[in-house]
């Protein structure tokens, strides 16, 4: 009992303080959008799920289905990224010191994580639930809304896998290898691997859609069987068939519920391997500062006394210290910013170790090796996610090391330390992505090579404007494998950066056009907190 | 060179002032502002380091609206907040080399005063130690370094002692003394001795108002005669803290050793003692409470 009271206060604490920001509202609004665009009306031009030349039509059934299969797509990555900072969170407040100095034990603490994060997910499902109905209406295909059909899908296929999400950001943030922007990146990679193997496990996704596709061969036996889901752009208008949701049997139920143990064994992994807090960077040098602090009173003439002599016990030192402090070295100005972007791309590669060198070079080089085809559809994909943790501080390391007021007290760093910052991100791209300009270059891809050049310029400039508007690394990281999934994986138009149907030089200058639109914003948003203070 | 505070007030919520028109004429030398938490000191250090814009009022640089055009004194401020961090991942040498190439200093030609500033604040030992390793002092002397890179002509510096150790502290206090000269340096602290041992002129805030400008020696001989010591049993003492103001306590083999400072003799046996800037300050604020009560 008392075991469930802690958890319970653990979860309700960082919930409560996730669901206090206003980001939470943004996300919500967010998600309640994307519910939007899972129901696209029939003269869209896109889809979210198709079987072959075929749709069900708009009834609870479908609307359902077809809305959890998406947000459990959406969410599982999205969601993931989203979650996976409840226990950094206690770290960069300074909390885990004193956690760590209480008796909780360890799976306890993880346990009202991993409950604070299934809770935050919860909550945007449940929006996202109201937000399908809402879309069943708003569409008008079929008026009869059925609530164990529409809701059904969410409470048996989204809602037991985010457990497994909600455990697997506990277990990222537990190793320390995963924490940081590698665990991120081996998450995308698994999740790309699943999402796209679903239906070989007979698990996940495929519960609904074998059952659509069994419900329409019956229906119509030229059925070939394909199907997709995601964002599917369509050539030709679909036709539409009735599906009336999954005969949920209490073997399919236990199945999914089955997930529900697995996230259990995840946050129990989690519990044997997080080291806790003793070992944190955060609480290292800080326990004696408090002490200073405190000054004892004065209470005679002859503490003054000893005051003095003290002073005057130290007056070799004094000495010394005033030969010092009166040749210092002189200052000479400089006005150039070359030293600055210099200062700037040096701190943002101090960040990582040696070993991320290796691989970004050894990525380059693969980019210049492989088969063309190779390199333009994997190798090149890899060369700039594996970068993300780099962008990602750009814009929001001030506020996250704390050193802003330093920054903010220097001349001119609206412009000069922005815009060092930018020229600094856009030679990491331009230097991470190098291997793939050559070999463009020596295929004399010029098509590509103008999505290439955008790129360099449209990535530093989202990750600078995320990190100056939100004060946040996490925005990028999140919005950005979005964007790939989308985009370069999933072949959305005008989310694909690195590709398309359209003219590259259309697309290109698109690009760079939003670059400079989101660097206008950014340099507003800086200088208006400078002049607010 | 001369620094102006005219009327300057902050507010952060409605009916909320954090300073309440503070008027400072300043010049080069050593100014401590001085004043319990919340008083107000950080509020008006961000105003005059530009980080932040007051309400109302203007500060002045040699004539110049720093709200207007901070870079006019940027370029030759150096400031150390209260509440800073630093870039863990680097080593002080390349943090220094960071804030140099911010403030616009030739980062080459400043290597050498870099390793100077090292030496002097003590941390010559560790410029090869990044600075995620670094104990809260010395964390702290960084700070201190970097607000002195650009050899500023003003010099900010919000409670720069807090997490020194009392030799650190004595080294900072005649860095402090030494660096004074042309240049004017603000400093806050609730500390009084720190005061007492450097600052030339004594500012006291408190709740966002200015009580006091002087100089020390002004403070304490406004003091004469109104600091007392005497004996008391154990018993006595929960009364004479209801009934006097206590500077200082210490057990004494008669009994309790009083420090109390008061208009007129406690007790009839009271000693007049000499004041400190410790007294002063209490009475002071003593007198702003019973104003404000």
């Amino acid at each position: 009992m008392k075991a469930l009271r802690t958890i319970y206060h653990i979860a309700r604490a960082d919930f409560l303080e996730r669901v206090r920001q206003f980001s939470f509202l943004v996300i919500l609004g967010l998600n309640m959008l994307a519910a939007y665009f899972f129901v696209p009306p029939s003269d869209a031009g896109y889809v979210t799920l198709y079987m072959d030349e075929y749709r069900g039509i708009y009834n609870s059934a479908w609307v359902g289905g077809s809305v959890a299969i998406s947000t459990t797509l959406f969410l599982t990555l999205f969601g993931f990224y989203l979650v996976k900072s409840s226990i950094q969170r206690d770290d960069r407040n300074k909390v885990g010191p004193i956690i760590a100095a209480t008796p909780v034990e360890k799976l306890h603490y993880l346990l009202g994580k991993a409950c604070s994060n299934y809770t935050v997910l919860f909550t945007i499902v449940s929006v996202i639930m109201l937000m399908s109905l809402t879309m069943q209406l708003v569409r008008g295909e079929v008026m009869q809304v059925e609530l164990w059909p529409l809701l059904s899908p969410f409470l048996l296929l989204t809602l037991p896998f985010m457990f497994v999400v909600a455990a697997l950001a506990v277990l990222f943030e537990s190793l320390k290898v995963l924490r940081g922007m590698l665990g991120n990146v081996i998450f995308f990679i698994l999740f790309i691997g699943f999402s796209s193997s679903s239906s070989l496990f007979g698990f996940g996704t495929d519960v609904i859609t074998s059952d659509m596709r069994n419900k329409l061969a019956l229906l119509h036996p030229d059925y070939s069987g394909d199907y997709g889901s995601g964002i599917l752009i369509l050539d030709k208008p679909l036709k539409l068939f009735e599906w009336n949701g999954v005969d949920w049997t209490s073997g399919l139920i236990l199945q999914q519920l089955l997930l529900i143990p697995a996230a259990f064994v995840f946050v129990v992994l989690a519990a044997l391997l997080f080291r806790g807090f003793r070992g944190s960077s955060f609480s290292a040098g800080s326990g004696g500062d408090a002490a200073v602090k405190r000054q004892s009173v004065n209470i005679s003439d002859d503490t003054v006394t000893a005051t003095t002599t003290s002073a005057s016990a130290s007056s070799t030192e004094s000495e010394r210290t005033m030969l010092r402090a009166t040749s210092l070295a002189p200052v000479q100005l400089q006005n150039s910013i070359v030293p600055l972007i210099r200062a700037e791309l040096r701190l943002m590669m101090k960040s990582v170790s040696l070993g991320w060198f290796v691989i970004a070079a050894i990525l380059a080089v693969l980019c210049l090796v492989l088969p063309f085809t190779v390199s333009m559809n994997w190798i090149w994909a890899m060369t700039w996610i594996w970068p993300i943790v780099l962008w990602s501080e750009m814009g929001s390391r001030e506020v996250r090391f704390r050193t802003h007021t330093l920054v903010a007290s220097s001349p001119r760093f609206v412009s000069r330390q922005l815009l060092a910052v930018w020229i600094a991100g856009l030679m990491l791209t331009g230097l991470t992505g190098s291997g793939m300009l050559i070999r463009l270059l020596l295929e004399g891809d010029t098509e590509t090579l103008i999505y290439w050049l955008s790129a360099v310029i449209f990535i530093p400039s989202l990750a600078l404007a995320a990190g100056v508007l939100t004060h946040t690394k996490r925005t990028f990281e999140v919005l950005y494998m979005i964007l790939w999934y989308l985009g370069p994986f999933n072949k959305m138009p005008l989310l694909n950066f690195l590709g398309g149907e359209s003219s590259s030089w259309v697309k290109g200058t698109l690009y760079i056009l939003i670059s400079i639109g989101f660097l206008l914003i950014t340099f507003q948003a800086r200088r208006r907190l400078a002049q607010n203070g | 060179m001369r620094l102006e505070i005219n009327q300057v007030g902050k507010q952060y919520e409605r009916n909320r002032w954090a300073l309440n028109e503070i008027n400072l004429q300043l010049v080069p030398g050593i100014i401590g502002l001085l004043g319990p938490n919340g008083a107000g000191k950080s509020t008006l250090m961000r105003i005059l380091a530009t980080i932040s814009k007051p309400t109302k009022g203007t500060a002045l640089w040699n004539g110049i609206d720093i709200a207007k055009h901070p870079n006019e004194l940027r370029s030759t401020l150096g400031y150390l907040p209260q509440d800073f961090g630093v870039y863990p991942h680097l080593n002080p040498v390349e943090f220094l080399q960071y804030i140099a190439a911010l403030k616009g200093l030739n980062v080459r030609y400043m290597k050498s005063r870099i390793l100077d500033l090292l030496e002097l604040l003590n941390l010559h030992g560790a410029i090869k130690r990044p600075i995620g390793s670094f104990s809260g002092g010395m964390r702290q002397r960084i700070g201190i370094a970097q607000a002195l890179l650009n050899d500023p002509r003003l010099l900010i510096i919000d409670e720069p002692t807090v997490g020194l150790d009392p030799e650190e502290r004595i080294r900072f206090r005649n860095l402090l003394t030494d660096l004074s000269g042309e240049r004017i340096i603000i400093f806050s602290t609730h500390i009084v001795s720190d005061i007492e041992a450097t600052a030339d002129q004594i500012a006291i805030l408190s709740q966002g108002n200015l009580l006091a400008k002087s100089n020390p020696s002004q403070l304490l001989s406004r003091m004469q005669g109104k600091v007392w010591s005497v004996v008391i049993s154990e018993q006595e003492l929960q009364d004479a803290r209801s009934r006097w103001m206590i500077s200082g306590t210490i057990r004494h083999e008669d009994g309790m050793l009083l420090r109390i400072v008061s208009d007129i003799p406690p007790l009839p046996h009271a000693a007049q003692v000499s004041p400190s800037l410790e007294d002063a300050y209490l009475y002071i604020r003593s007198a702003q409470e019973e104003g404000v009560g």
